[in-house]
């Protein structure tokens, strides 16, 4: 089965038709029907757009990447995140160098989040975002045209067959889709690290990279766009370790032995932290979602994101008809569907009995990941960049 | 070489190089509008780049605001053709504002109070007293209505409005008057896909904010929500906090004492061209809104008091969302907050005389 579709879906119709509702339906089979029916190893048919921060766990995902021969990579798109782009443009190249993969376009992006002052996350992935792990400076250079330009061109090249991974904060993606209206609905999906339905990491609310830029991922999670959330709830199951450091340093290639010198670092990082186990493969995971979704678990939500929060900015909140156990008769399931809103925070204005709805109608948005065979991951991870 | 050759070589230099002077000294512009049409304040300002011999319209970029973009553009590609300016590029802009919806601000309704005029998202047929060619209902954003005017038969570019930007002020660094008469969607757009923007343009003039609103604002509602800035707070924000050369605001503490009367219409009307026309058949009284910040740009002295303050807004989803904050220049703020040169008075005669030579002069040759 392959997803299209019908007609272009725009924000607005998006939030308040059913359209949707035919979109929602369809996305669960994307990539996993793209890969059985072209075979796992069938090399390069599925495109990609890897938008990054990297990033240690970014530079892990981004050489799983290159390893995985079922991808055809049309841009890696580099943005202000886990350190400023003046790293994670420079260590994007690095990795496409140690991959030999200088024939994909690297494009520079947003230096800085819609909105918000930039925010990043030295404290875990070193000054360098690769925990201390060092590399050549990178010969090859970006492309000309800025990130969110580059993304606009590629899926209007190939309507309705990019997937777009992002590993970082949205602002590019968001640049991308505000700029042209018509673009979100020749994406044909979008799987993301990033978010939480069970509470942050950088706050109690908030997931890192929605925290660093709300404003963007909030249009992202209304573009329209058929979305796979790979957050907290399941990253945080992973944990790198010695035995995978000591496979990957027995690998012969310099893939497998960059790899390596990336997981001692950030395994020796997170010791001197006082962390008890090794870090969490945040990015790698989201791409695994998309190389092999049946390592994962997901569930239907209407995904939106708290932008004004003193606190909690950057919260993903997951409306679902569903009462967490308790289940109810399928007809009666299928009413409190159709009667749900999505409503937001009293109002505080006396005279004011309203409850704030913000969409009159539920309607998924978003695959959310809530649980994984973390073997079954570990051993795609390391088994491709070590072989 | 004889004599008479080089004489003949030499005024041909001359003349050249004048020539080359005078396009030098056009001002080049991009046109940043929510074109509602016809003959609107949007329309009527497009009209006076477009008339104008000081500029050089380098593109018209529209963006949803009084109206939804995708009407916008056909309006602006009809307005081109009955201008004789068929030579200017119109390329597609933000068809919805970054962060703010149609359902956010009828949920702010609901909370705040309502809202006297929300462009592209009111019902128009509501408004008693507009006249038949903007009484049209609300429709969906991707809706072009049957255009009183005539169909436009040329095309926007291939390319989106905030790449267009970008695009121009690589291709002129330090020459591009960027001039937003809308909602400041594409500007932002622009500024997050390629920081160079603000730095490398000349200079940023807009219409939007409100201050001290003398008039009390608009249709009663406080006046430091105006409408563009209101439509797209965020955008306003990332354009406001960009690191320009220069920033010009025409605010509508000036606009309110200006007026499309009927001495403007008699005058244009006497003229016999298909842009008096266009403007004689579908113009309403109105306040200049745009037209005053496009004509300022031609004669600096049509303003006659103006102020530097810091401006910025309040991007809150509360009560305030939307509306102008501003500061005196004295003030000690963060070094993030701006200043720009505000316009406050100005001298309608000037005004007016520049707007009725432009609109009634002879049509552009095709």
């Amino acid at each position: 089965m392959s997803f299209r579709l019908a007609s272009p879906v725009t924000r607005r119709q998006f939030v308040t038709s059913s359209t949707a509702a035919v979109v929602a339906a369809g996305f669960g089979a994307t990539a996993a029907s793209t890969q059985s029916s072209n075979g796992p190893m069938s090399g390069g048919s599925m495109r990609v757009i890897i938008d990054t921060d990297p990033g240690v766990d970014d530079a892990f995902a981004l050489l799983l990447a290159m390893r995985s021969p079922e991808l055809k990579i049309e841009a890696i798109t580099p943005v202000a995140g886990n350190v400023p782009l003046e790293l994670t443009l420079p260590n994007a190249l690095r990795m496409v160098e140690i991959a030999g993969r200088t024939d994909i376009p690297v494009a520079a992006g947003a230096r800085t989040p819609l909105v918000r002052r930039l925010v990043t996350a030295a404290y875990a992935h070193g000054e360098n975002g690769l925990g201390g792990a060092v590399f050549p400076e990178p010969k090859t250079k970006p492309v000309a045209e800025p990130a969110a330009e580059l993304i606009r061109q590629i899926i209007r090249k190939y309507p309705g067959e990019v997937t777009l991974i992002t590993l970082g904060p949205l602002t590019n993606i968001a640049a991308a889709l505000g700029s042209d209206s018509e673009l979100a609905a020749k994406v044909k999906g979008l799987v993301m690290m990033g978010g939480s339905l069970s509470g942050g990491n950088i706050t109690p609310a908030a997931e890192f990279n929605i925290y660093v830029d709300p404003e963007a991922a909030r249009m992202v999670f209304q573009s329209g766009i058929p979305i796979t959330m790979v957050g907290l709830d399941v990253t945080r199951k992973t944990a790198l370790t010695d035995d995978h450091v000591q496979t990957l340093s027995a690998g012969k290639s310099a893939v497998s032995q960059a790899a390596a010198k990336i997981a001692r670092n950030a395994i020796e990082h997170n010791r001197s932290q006082g962390f008890l186990i090794g870090p969490n493969m945040h990015d790698s995971l989201a791409l695994t979602a998309f190389l092999d979704p049946s390592i994962l678990k997901f569930d239907d939500y209407y995904v939106d994101v708290e932008t004004n929060g003193e606190l909690t900015a950057g919260q993903t909140l997951g409306y679902s008809p569903n009462q967490g156990d308790l289940r109810r008769s399928p007809e009666m399931q299928k009413k409190a569907e159709s009667s749900m809103v999505i409503r937001g925070s009293a109002p505080t204005l006396a005279g004011t009995k309203i409850s704030p709805v913000l969409r009159d109608k539920y309607v998924p948005n978003t695959k959310v990941a809530l649980d994984l065979d973390s073997s079954r991951f570990f051993s795609l991870l390391i088994g491709r960049l070590s072989s | 070489m004889k004599r008479r050759s080089f004489v003949v070589l030499l005024s041909a230099l001359i003349v050249f190089s004048y020539t080359l002077q005078l396009q030098a000294q056009k001002i080049k512009v991009i046109v940043d509008q929510d074109a509602r049409g016809p003959a609107t304040t949007d329309m009527q300002s497009l009209l006076i780049f477009l008339q104008s011999d000081k500029f050089e319209v380098l593109g018209i970029t529209t963006v949803s605001g009084d109206q939804w973009m995708k009407e916008e553009t056909q309006r602006t590609l009809r307005l081109l053709e009955i201008a004789g300016r068929t030579d200017v590029p119109v390329a597609e802009g933000a068809l919805f504002p970054l962060l703010n919806s149609k359902e956010e601000s009828e949920r702010w309704e609901n909370l705040y109070g309502k809202l006297g005029y929300k462009g592209c998202w009111s019902d128009f047929s509501k408004h008693a007293h507009v006249s038949e060619a903007y009484r049209a209902g609300y429709h969906d954003p991707e809706v072009v209505p049957h255009l009183a005017e005539g169909e436009p038969h040329i095309k926007p570019i291939d390319e989106s409005a905030a790449e267009f930007i970008v695009r121009m002020v690589h291709k002129y660094p330090g020459e591009v008057v960027i001039w937003a008469g809308g909602p400041m969607t594409n500007i932002a757009l622009a500024l997050r896909i390629d920081p160079q923007v603000a730095t490398l343009a000349k200079e940023l003039v807009l219409m939007g904010s409100g201050m001290y609103a003398d008039n009390g604002g608009i249709n009663g509602v406080d006046g430091r929500r105006e409408f563009n800035w209101w439509f797209d707070p965020e955008a306003v924000r990332i354009s406001m906090r960009a690191p320009w050369k220069k920033i010009t605001i025409t605010p509508i503490d000036i606009s309110v004492k200006t007026n499309v009367g009927p001495e403007l219409h008699d005058a244009i009307a006497k003229a016999d061209t298909p842009v008096a026309r266009y403007l004689t058949k579908y113009s309403e009284p109105g306040f200049m809104w745009d037209e005053l910040s496009a004509a300022a740009l031609i004669d600096p002295s049509i303003i006659t008091g103006q102020k530097e303050l810091y401006v910025d807004i309040d991007i809150d989803h509360g009560p305030s969302y939307g509306e102008t904050l501003f500061w005196g220049p004295d003030v000690s703020l963060p070094s993030y907050e701006r200043k720009a040169t505000v316009q406050f008075d100005v001298d309608t005669k000037k005004l007016y005389d520049l707007y009725i030579k432009l609109m009634t002069q002879a049509p552009h040759a095709q």
